[in-house]
């Protein structure tokens, strides 16, 4: 089988990364861009540059053992001059670390239009290893600022953080974003950088925040989820910021009684436990140690808190009072 | 650990980083991570370079160990071998300038009781990835 060379081009700010993509079918370009695109914060400083190839190929790639990193679909390996990947759908790319460019190979399943979802797990991946090489620790989780507060907010995805974010901004707090944040340290402490404007919001927020609208005539974020994508400034103007110096650590569980929100002081030493798991880090001395160094000393400047969300806890929103009585 | 004459070296795949009290370590291997105080950072330091049994509670006597801490440096000491973070080479003993942060206390290593993940669901997200 043979392959147009025709590239479609394109350009992306995503933090302090300006990606370039090179892409031999506007299939393959739309695909890659999909993950990229949703990095709308602008960045202060020059972005660095890094280049991403896509292209198709007649047969899928081998698995990798996944020596540096392995998830449950993608496995990464170090490789001479950088690292190299392979996804279950046998899509894989190949890192030249001295070029910045990555390279992905999709096998051509047919139909062309079938682009595998995996190619986002290699977009990813390729982010976060730029993202680290130039010093910064991608952190999984939510921010919250207003004065000389900024909290981060940990949940697993389904846990609260979107939620909670948006009737916080309904109290006059800003944020950073409700899922993935850049940490890190400046010289004079840890900082951290919002990355993306968007929350991603079940339908029934329209329950407590009536705002919102109706967002079931936006198309569903993934088939996987009742969930919508929004722009955070559509709905609430000014309620994003960009940066922040972290001071607490919030770790988000629900439970408890209905329409309660109960707030616990966590000891410190649970708070680089928290921070340790909302990071990937490689099985890589060279690439885990920096990541290692950031979250120390993050933890060491963060109160930690436990924040048990009952159900229908935004009917009344005075009930967080105490969580932000606590994060004064 | 038994043979007090062997060199041992932190292994290369535990990394560590210094905090407010102490240090903290990751074996990458086992995903486990471990806290450690002051002296015990500062004994961890001479692994890091390579050193002996014998030479590491030598030195934890010259940061001024009092007698009765010697079973809690033997403690201290089995434990780095018992979770595999340090290991034997051939390599000569060191002798680096490290100092006790604080002065001197018994050392002391928590093992974190969860690890962290293996497996995750993408090079972002560090949560555990969600059967298909």
């Amino acid at each position: 089988m043979t392959h147009s060379r025709v590239a479609y081009r394109d350009s992306f700010g995503c933090g302090p990364l300006e990606v370039s993509v090179e892409a031999e079918t506007p299939a393959l370009r739309d695909k890659v861009a999909e993950s990229l695109c949703l990095h709308n914060v602008e960045w202060a400083e020059q972005p660095a540059a890094l280049r991403i190839e896509a292209r198709m190929v007649d047969a899928p790639a081998e698995g990798l053992p996944g020596r540096f990193l392995e998830t449950a679909r993608m496995r990464v390996d170090r490789v001479e001059g950088g690292l190299a990947a392979t996804c279950d759908s046998g899509a894989s790319c190949v890192y030249a670390e001295c070029e910045r460019r990555w390279s992905i190979a999709v096998p051509a399943n047919g139909a062309e239009a079938e682009i595998p979802e995996d190619v986002e797990l290699l977009v990813g991946l390729a982010l976060t290893t730029g993202w680290r090489s130039l010093g910064w620790a991608p952190l999984h989780a939510g921010a919250v600022a207003r004065g000389d507060v900024c909290a981060l907010l940990c949940a697993p995805s389904g846990g609260g953080k979107s939620t909670l974010i948006a009737a916080l901004l309904r109290r006059g707090w800003h944020t950073l974003g409700d899922d993935k944040l850049l940490i890190r340290d400046d010289g004079t402490g840890p900082v951290a950088e919002a990355l993306i404007h968007n929350f991603n919001l079940h339908p029934r927020t329209r329950d407590w925040f009536p705002e919102v609208g109706d967002l079931t005539r936006l198309p569903r974020y993934s088939a996987w989820t009742e969930k919508r994508k929004v722009r955070i400034e559509d709905i609430w103007p000014s309620a994003t910021c960009r940066t922040g110096r972290p001071t607490h650590l919030v770790r988000l569980e629900r439970g408890g009684a209905e329409g309660t929100l109960d707030v616990r002081v966590l000891p410190r030493s649970e708070v680089l436990s928290i921070l340790l798991r909302q990071v990937v880090i490689p099985n890589d001395a060279a690439a885990a140690r920096p990541l290692l160094a950031t979250l120390g000393a993050l933890a060491g400047r963060l109160e930690g808190l436990e924040v048990v969300l009952g159900e229908d806890l935004y009917g009344d929103p005075d009930r967080l009072a105490a969580l932000e009585d606590t994060l004064r | 650990m038994s043979d007090a004459t062997a060199t041992w070296t932190l292994r290369p795949d535990v990394v560590t980083t210094v905090v407010e009290d102490g240090a903290v370590l990751l074996d990458l291997e086992s995903k486990y991570f471990y806290s450690v105080n002051a002296t015990g950072w500062a004994v961890l330091q001479l692994f890091e370079a390579g050193a002996t049994r014998e030479h590491a509670e030598e030195r934890c006597n010259g940061w001024g160990a009092p007698d009765s801490d010697g079973e809690a440096i033997a403690r201290f000491l089995d434990l780095l071998l018992e979770e595999r973070l340090v290991e034997a080479n051939g390599a000569p003993p060191q002798t680096p300038e490290v100092a006790v942060q604080g002065g001197w206390a018994a050392p002391k290593i928590e093992k974190h009781k969860e690890p962290l993940q293996k497996i995750m669901t993408s090079a972002f997200d560090p949560s555990l990835p969600l059967a298909e």
